[in-house]
């Protein structure tokens, strides 16, 4: 019979066991508002390969985990996203990639442009660059891994995009 | 040029009613000036007689003082460009559409009263087309007070030289023109 011995250890474990999976299949929505899409599209490709950390592209967000904000985005948009990100299921991520996803970057004083996706948006990493090398975007989704790694099974992530307005 | 010139001596004999004015910028562009009232009337001419059958551009400008429509038509053919230009009162800008003689002219006219809230008087579907719907002013006039939210999104971002750096002065350019400066590195 098994037991669970003195130290009650079944958390770390069972984050251990659902974070692994998680985080070595990362699917991503195929969503790309600039040119910052143009260099995410080229990570996706052979030579900075996403795919070897799990990593697709998929293009609906019932089925994504982490939502890739490349390029900036306008008031117009604003809406979608937040309703892109509405219908990701739990648990899910973000990664605001450039600057225009960062703060509104080149187009901050725009009339037009959100002043940086976190103004819609939780956002878990962000990723400077203008636009960052696929390197950069790679490093990002590590650092995104990690970042799911420290999640606890037992706390859930408050990322309901009304509690930011 | 010289298309331009030609292009009003045709016009003038054409349409001796309308007062057409050549005029030209420093830069070597010169261009037809039509009262805006006849604008459909010069256009449907030269699309219908002189051959001008591509709408290269459509486009707003406003100078401060008034709203100002271009309209860029190239004939295929001929290959020659024919510019014109109107003026608008900047209160009360209405203009007679040119849709009915260029399909193209529908966007172009849509996106002009999008950003320069224009009134093209005839137009079949005239709504913004870049803009959200409920956005309120016309983001390209002089006098555009830009927002400080929409839907419930700040607009506001403090510029990151004032919290790092509060003596950085941000966008400090040098007024003094060209010449100036070659004088001064030269002496």
């Amino acid at each position: 019979m098994y037991h669970w011995g003195e130290g009650f250890a079944m958390p770390t474990k069972l984050d251990w066991l659902l974070n692994t999976p998680r985080k070595n299949s990362i699917w991503y929505l195929l969503f790309a508002t600039a040119c910052c899409g143009i260099e995410l599209m080229q990570t996706g490709g052979p030579r900075t390969d996403l795919d070897r950390f799990g990593a697709v592209f998929r293009a609906t967000p019932r089925q994504a985990d982490l939502l890739l904000v490349a390029g900036s985005v306008t008031y117009k948009m604003a809406d979608r996203v937040r309703r892109l990100y509405d219908q990701m299921p739990e648990p899910k991520y973000v990664l605001a990639m450039g600057s225009c996803a960062n703060s509104g970057g080149l187009f901050a004083r725009s009339y037009s442009v959100v002043k940086g996706v976190d103004k819609i948006i939780p956002v878990d990493v962000y990723l400077p660059g203008c636009a960052p090398r696929p390197e950069a975007l790679n490093h990002a989704l590590l650092t995104i891994q990690k970042r799911m790694m420290k999640d606890k099974w037992s706390v859930r992530r408050t990322t309901s995009s009304e509690k930011l307005l | 040029m010289s298309d331009v010139k030609r292009m009003h001596e045709t016009l003038s004999r054409a349409l001796p009613d309308i007062p057409l004015e050549v005029e030209s910028a420093q830069a070597g562009m010169s261009w037809i000036h039509v009262p805006a009232e006849h604008i459909a009337a010069v256009i449907g001419h030269l699309r219908h007689t002189e051959g001008f059958d591509y709408l290269a551009c459509l486009t707003g400008i406003d100078t401060g003082e008034e709203l100002q429509i271009a309209y860029t038509l190239r004939s295929l053919p001929d290959k020659t460009e024919c510019a014109l230009k109107i003026s608008l009162p900047r209160d009360e800008a209405v203009v007679p559409t040119i849709s009915h003689l260029y399909g193209v002219a529908d966007w172009f006219e849509r996106e002009v009263f999008d950003l320069y809230g224009v009134h093209f008087d005839g137009h079949p579907d005239l709504r913004r087309i870049m803009m959200p719907d409920d956005w309120e002013g016309h983001p390209l006039r002089k006098d555009y007070v830009f927002p400080s939210e929409y839907h419930g999104i700040s607009a506001e971002r403090p510029d990151p030289h004032d919290l790092l750096d509060p003596e950085y002065e941000a966008c400090a350019v040098d007024p003094a023109p060209k010449s100036d400066s070659k004088e001064g590195s030269t002496s």
